[in-house]
């Protein structure tokens, strides 16, 4: 899931980006209001995570924008504005939840998987293609026996691929995809990522199910029976 | 200088008194300046209405006295026409006087009852002119004797014996007659008397209106300038007013906004431990060989920054909701289902601690006007202490019950270690703690009970506690019940959430969540 987490305190913003990166998702992360809203206009987002007080816009503003924008994603706005006043102000204002600082990790996290659960987009907790299968909460894949757990990384770019299967998907494509903004990849970081995937699905013997389109990206495609 | 000092003085003593004795004051100046001028002007209209009267009397008196007199030289005219012409028409003045001057004494006697003296000479001038009266008798009848006696009449009269009875009598008449002068003398000297008292008291009258006059106006003028002042200084006291008001204004904005940016200052710090060292936790789970007093460190931190949340929550509390609750935050409650709903809440945690929670409520609902967040955190702070100081296998019943007086009772009753006595008065102070080391290592702040009495203080209700050590501790919430007039208002508000759009409803109930989420 694509998050955009915007808050201007780096000891703040850090330990978050991080926990969120941890559980795969792909997280951009911004320092204040005037990068986020450039953010929300260039790119898509399944969540955003937002600080009330900002430099620039604050989260209560970049709120009510992006509603009138008419895009549906989830809002969290999570702030150290407490009162019921602050929380009516912030709900009204277009945002689907509201946590206080400071807020347990596991519970922001477990409201995170909440939110995605009520999005449009939302088909359940598990990505199927054939007989192998993704759990979106535990990053762990399926197939016939065996059980295994993906690093974020990993889990990142399987996700996508398995959310757009039997497509050719270009390198731009996923580096749009997965790559943070300010991340630029290297030349071969797509490539290289690609193969520690093969790697993992090595062992439970998918991974011949990666086809490298020459000159032109990669394919997701399960063998036909 | 003394006189300034004095004066001074005066006037300190005159700010420092009440407005309503003032203004009292200043309208009683001319008040009493026009009783007192009415008063003497009465007094000596009164005065003068008397010597006016003393003087018609003392008119009447000395007429009187005239009149006597000429009746009584009437009478001796007559009688001596009489003596020397025989001829008995003379006669008719004397008996006219005859008639007038017993008349005229008997009114004069009245007259001058009241004054002794005149009285006295009143009584001589009676007696002489009885005697003249009397001698006029005689000459009379002798002079018809003479006439009753023809064969005398042609005895021609000697003219010493008509001067012999001329003479007769004339020393006597003249005694009267003096008297009768210095009778009306007197009364003479007293008219004069009377009518200068009557001109001295007219002067009075004059001078004593002419200083009624000038008083009242200085009285009246004194007034307008008290009253000025007066309105000067109460426009200087609103002025003062409004200047404090402002100030108190421009405080109570500061102070929110400290408590504003305190609750943002004091938990991005908090925030910014709190992610890190569970981000630092998710790490170790990552590496297999995490060492294990690692774990336990950030664990700790974790532990103490959730508390330390939890303090600067409760001390933001405390510092938002100080002082009585503005209506517009007041809802209707229904006690009853705040307290089932409580009782259901915390079975759970009762049942962790192994303790049986016990709850009833009266079949008849109980309302009051009360901003429920806040009442249903005071009243779990004192379950949480209930759950805390009572021992596995104790039981804490938790029950509503109406009270006269329009009040409803709420008791939070657990069979735990109870409260030493001297700790009591402190219970309800912030940070106290019966027993600092217990306390701690229960996981208490100190500030449930102060919380829970502010928040019961701010509904108008009181908060009680009854405690044996050992046997275990009652503590009671008296709320007033809901009046008449504030369902009416509640309902009203009721109808004025129902038509809002069910947004806010929504948002209000997952504010609700969210915060009882956190304060977990």
């Amino acid at each position: 899931m694509r998050i955009l987490l915007v808050e201007d305190d780096p000891d703040q913003r850090e330990p978050l980006h991080e926990a969120l990166v941890h559980v795969g998702h792909v997280v951009d992360a911004a320092a204040d209001g005037t990068t986020a809203s450039w953010l929300i206009d260039e790119k898509d987002y399944d969540l955003l995570i937002f600080d009330w007080m900002l430099p620039g816009d604050d989260g209560i503003v970049l709120c009510q924008r992006y509603r009138q924008a008419g895009k549906a994603a989830p809002v969290l706005m999570l702030t150290a504005k407490d009162t019921i006043s602050d929380k009516v102000a912030g709900l009204d204002a277009g945002a689907d939840d509201y946590l206080v600082k400071p807020v347990d990790i596991d519970e922001l996290l477990a409201r995170v998987r909440a939110l995605r659960r009520r999005s449009p987009l939302w088909h359940g907790d598990t990505l199927t293609l054939s007989n192998l299968s993704l759990n979106l909460d535990t990053m762990q894949i399926h197939r016939g026996e065996t059980t295994l757990k993906l690093a974020s990384r990993d889990f990142q770019l399987l996700e996508y691929m398995m959310r757009h299967p039997n497509q050719i998907l270009t390198r731009d494509q996923i580096e749009q995809a997965l790559w943070e903004w300010g991340d630029e990849p290297e030349s071969n970081a797509v490539a290289s990522r690609i193969k520690r995937l093969r790697q993992k699905l090595r062992e439970v013997e998918a991974n011949h199910w990666i086809e490298t389109v020459y000159g032109t990206g990669y394919r997701l495609a399960p063998p036909s029976i | 200088m003394t006189q300034l000092h004095t004066a001074k003085r005066l006037k300190h003593y005159w700010q420092t008194l009440p407005i309503r004795v003032r203004g009292t004051l200043i309208i009683a100046i001319p008040v009493a300046c026009l009783f007192s001028a009415l008063a003497a002007f009465a007094w000596l209209k009164a005065s003068l209405v008397e010597d006016e009267i003393w003087v018609q009397h003392t008119q009447v008196v000395r007429l009187e006295a005239k009149r006597l007199l000429n009746a009584l030289v009437d009478a001796e005219t007559a009688v001596r026409g009489y003596g020397l012409t025989h001829r008995p028409e003379f006669l008719e003045p004397y008996d006219i006087s005859q008639t007038v001057i017993p008349a005229s004494l008997n009114r004069l006697e009245d007259l001058v009852s009241d004054n002794p003296q005149q009285s006295l000479r009143l009584q001589d001038i009676r007696t002489l002119t009885q005697k003249n009266l009397v001698i006029f008798q005689r000459k009379i009848a002798l002079k018809q004797e003479a006439s009753d006696r023809p064969e005398q009449s042609e005895v021609p009269i000697t003219a010493a014996s008509l001067y012999d009875w001329l003479d007769e009598g004339k020393a006597t008449m003249n005694e009267v007659r003096w008297k009768i002068d210095a009778f009306a003398e007197a009364e003479e000297a007293l008219l004069i008397k009377r009518i200068r008292h009557k001109d001295l008291y007219q002067q009075i009258t004059w001078i004593a209106l002419c200083i009624a006059g000038l008083v009242g106006t200085l009285g009246a003028a004194f007034a307008v300038h008290l009253f000025y002042q007066l309105e000067r200084e109460l426009v200087d006291r609103e002025n003062n007013l409004r200047q404090t008001n402002q100030r108190l204004e421009v405080v109570c904005d500061q102070l929110q906004r400290f408590t504003a940016n305190a609750s943002h200052e004091l938990r991005a710090p908090l925030a910014a431990v709190l992610s890190n060292a569970q981000v630092g936790l998710m790490d170790l789970e990552d590496w297999d060989s995490a060492p294990l007093p690692l774990r336990k460190k950030l664990t700790k931190i974790v532990d103490l920054t959730k508390r330390m949340s939890r303090l600067v929550s409760d001390l933001l509390f405390l510092a938002r909701h100080e002082g009585l609750l503005a209506s517009e935050n007041l809802r209707r409650v229904e006690l009853n289902g705040l307290v089932r709903g409580l009782a259901d809440d915390w079975k759970l945690e009762a049942e962790a601690h192994q303790l049986k929670l016990d709850s009833q409520q009266p079949d008849t609902s109980i309302f009051v006007s009360a901003d429920v967040n806040l009442l249903r955190q005071a009243i779990a702070n004192l379950l949480s202490n209930a759950c805390r100081y009572t021992p596995p296998g104790g039981t804490i019943h938790f029950n509503l019950m109406p009270s006269q007086n329009q009040q409803a009772i709420i008791l939070v009753q657990d069979t735990g270690i109870g409260i030493p006595s001297e700790a009591i008065p402190h219970l309800f102070e912030r940070f106290y703690r019966v027993d600092p080391k217990r306390s701690k290592a229960s996981g208490g702040l100190g500030l449930g009970l102060a919380i829970a009495q502010q928040v019961i203080q701010a509904h108008r209700g009181q908060i009680c506690v009854h405690s044996s050590v050992g046997e275990g501790t009652t503590f009671q919430i008296t709320l007033p019940v809901a009046t008449i007039d504030l369902q009416f208002d509640s309902a009203s508000i009721d109808e004025t959430i129902s038509l809002s759009p069910p947004v806010t409803l929504d948002a209000a109930s997952t504010v609700g969540h969210s915060s009882s989420i956190n304060r977990i």
